[in-house]
């Protein structure tokens, strides 16, 4: 995957649990389990304003580009 | 087409009436109907439980339509099993039974005037490569054909899967 979703490390620098933050950005668990392990197909950006809204972040540190290697 | 059942069952009862008529007996077309219809009534009260999957599954129950589909997905089989239970709440289909230990999922789509319903059994298995496979199958709770009812279930609740996707 290219993209990379970076939640969980934001998520622990916030010291914040899934739980919480579904509570506050209106988006189910699981939905967030499943972008957290970058199995998402896309990202609206009503949620990504919302999750950076709640974790005081950027989408830079949600959201990477990593290059996939051809091995 | 989907007024089939309807039509099918109308010219049963109209059957059931010409028989009656012409033998002088009421009983005896009656008993003719007595076994489907029986069925029938069988089949409404045992389709909600995953316990008799095999019942409706089974190839020998051949006057049940039933389709098979599978698909594959790359997230896990635990998180998949939530996820599923979530579309199907937020979909047409209602929620009838599920088995966590075994990853069973079962639904349904509403009786109505058309149709008696379909019963949707989905099963998550995980794969070697860490993926999941998501087998799917509906079928009908009586009569031989679907009229393309099974056919439509897996097309709605793929495309509501994959719009869930989209988070």
């Amino acid at each position: 995957m290219a993209i990379v979703v970076n939640l969980d490390v934001m998520l622990a620098k916030r010291k914040m649990q899934v739980k919480e933050l579904s509570a506050i950005v209106g988006v189910s668990v699981v939905n967030l389990s499943i972008l957290k392990q970058s199995k998402a197909k896309a990202i609206r950006f009503s949620t990504l304003e919302a999750i950076c809204k709640a974790l005081d972040c950027q989408p830079s540190d949600i959201l990477e580009f990593v290059e996939e290697t051809n091995s | 087409m989907n007024r089939a059942p309807l039509l099918f069952t109308l010219f049963f009862v109209l059957l059931y009436k010409v028989i009656g008529h012409y033998t002088g007996n009421t009983w005896l077309p009656l008993l003719v109907f007595v076994v489907p219809l029986g069925l029938l009534i069988f089949n409404l009260i045992i389709r909600k439980s995953l316990r008799y999957k095999s019942w409706f599954l089974r190839s020998l129950n051949f006057l049940l339509e039933r389709k098979s589909y599978s698909t594959k997905s790359e997230i896990s089989a635990d998180l998949l099993f939530d996820k599923i239970i979530e579309v199907i709440d937020n979909s047409e289909f209602h929620l009838l039974d599920t088995e966590k230990d075994s990853l069973s999922i079962l639904c349904g789509t509403s009786t109505n005037f058309w149709t008696w319903g379909e019963n949707i059994y989905i099963q998550i298995e995980t794969n070697e490569d860490a993926t999941a496979s998501i087998q799917f199958v509906s079928t009908t709770l009586f009569g031989g054909a679907s009229w393309k009812r099974n056919q439509n279930n897996y097309e709605s609740f793929i495309g509501s899967f994959e719009a869930s996707l989209t988070i």
